[in-house]
């Protein structure tokens, strides 16, 4: 290590310079002579810094909280905040309509937004659209759906940066017919390389269906920008309740599946078994991001019905019910006329 | 005949149309979120042999 960087680090116990002991092989501080190894050194600076870094990217939000309202869902216990000027009527996860507004307890801070793309009444149109294609959908559903309480919600995500290293180890084969017979010549073949990886996103609400996220994806990563308040004016954020590394696993997951198959891509043969598989995933950075959703709970037949739609790209998504009377409907004519026509082509 | 084409394509029907009402699905991979190919460091074939099967076998 330079001269420069040894005399920068300040003892960890008192606060004094430290200096390496040469008869020691250790950093000892000059003050009260306590001794380090490098790595401890290194190690305790390199957490203060992390601290440090958490720290920041919570911040308060300064003067902006004065302008910032909380909201609690009685039924679910969703926790939420926007602008003073914004209402709350429904919370849209269960669409309960007790909302008691709360005190703003400063939330972390995100990092980053992707703004909503397009407005309220752009995003009825698409789910009227996305309705009306839907003829199994019961009548009296779309009657009570309230497609005007449609709210734009910014969902907390974690977005992890980092690189992954992977190797496996394959019998590849190549086959060929030659007559009667198939001939396979069998390969040992070995495959090893790095990829990087940038804002695999994971939410980090407990409260939206990770599945239901993971449907409306991808969103385009170009168009984040640094948060600010100025964004929040009409829509409501969540505070995140899944931490950063709780969420972890779940990119470690896609990632994997990821790099497998690129590895895979890359095996020139008809087919292949895998023998040994190993994927090393390097975290470097994670952000704190907010990501655009319309949202839209119905209660209907004793259940919650939540469609979600992605604000940057209008990808929609969302679980309907299907009307008996009608699936028996289009059974029934679907029988009775392939059972016609076929009757009539095969006798 | 035409029974059993009835009932096959009907189930068929019936299937596509009630999938299409349940879209939710899961994402697999990170693939919009990586480099598109994968930097090889490594890459050996070697022979092992060769195999010849009836083709009924």
């Amino acid at each position: 290590m330079a001269e420069q960087s040894v005399l920068a680090y300040n003892c960890p116990e008192c606060g004094g310079s430290m200096v390496f002991n040469p008869n020691k092989g250790k950093m000892q501080c000059e003050y009260c002579d306590s001794l380090f190894t490098r790595e401890e050194v290194e190690k305790y600076f390199a957490e203060k810094e992390q601290k440090m870094a958490d720290r920041d990217a919570g911040k308060d939000w300064g003067e902006e909280e004065s302008s910032m309202k909380g909201y609690n869902c009685s039924s679910c216990g969703a926790e939420l905040i926007a602008d003073q000027n914004t209402a709350v009527i429904r919370c849209p996860y269960c669409g309960n309509q007790t909302i008691a507004p709360t005190q703003f307890t400063g939330a972390l801070k995100p990092d980053y937004v992707v703004p909503f793309a397009f407005d309220k009444k752009a995003a009825i149109e698409k789910y009227k659209e996305y309705y009306n294609k839907r003829f199994l959908l019961p009548k009296d559903f779309t009657v009570s759906s309230k497609i005007e309480e449609i709210q734009g919600v910014y969902v907390p995500f974690w977005l992890f940066n980092g690189t992954v290293d992977a190797e496996g180890k394959y019998e590849a084969y190549d086959s060929k017919t030659d007559g009667d017979y198939v001939i396979r010549d069998y390969y040992d073949s070995e495959r090893a390389g790095k990829m990087g990886f940038t804002n695999v996103p994971a939410d980090a609400s407990v409260r939206m269906q990770d599945s239901l996220m993971d449907s409306i994806e991808p969103y385009n990563f170009d168009a984040l920008e640094t948060f600010t308040t100025a964004y929040l004016p009409g829509f409501l954020a969540e505070k995140f309740d899944v931490k950063e590394d709780d969420d972890r696993s779940r990119a470690e997951k896609r990632i994997e599946e990821t790099v497998k198959e690129k590895l895979h891509d890359t095996l020139d043969h008809t087919g292949f078994d895998v023998k040994d598989e190993k994927v090393d995933i390097h975290f470097n950075e994670t952000r704190y991001a907010l990501l655009p959703v319309w949202m839209l709970t119905t209660n209907w037949n004793g259940k919650s019905w939540t469609f979600a739609m992605n604000g940057q790209t209008g990808k929609f998504t969302g679980d309907l019910p299907v009307s008996g009377l009608k699936l028996g409907l289009l059974s029934a004519v679907t029988f009775i006329a392939t059972f016609i026509i076929g009757s009539m082509i095969i006798g | 005949m035409a029974f059993v084409l009835a009932i096959i394509v009907t189930a068929l029907v019936a299937f596509f149309c009630y999938s299409s009402m349940k879209p939710v699905g899961e994402a697999s991979n990170a693939n919009d979120y990586m480099d598109k190919e994968i930097n090889l460091t490594l890459k050996t074939d070697n022979y092992l042999r060769t195999e010849k099967k009836k083709k009924d076998d």
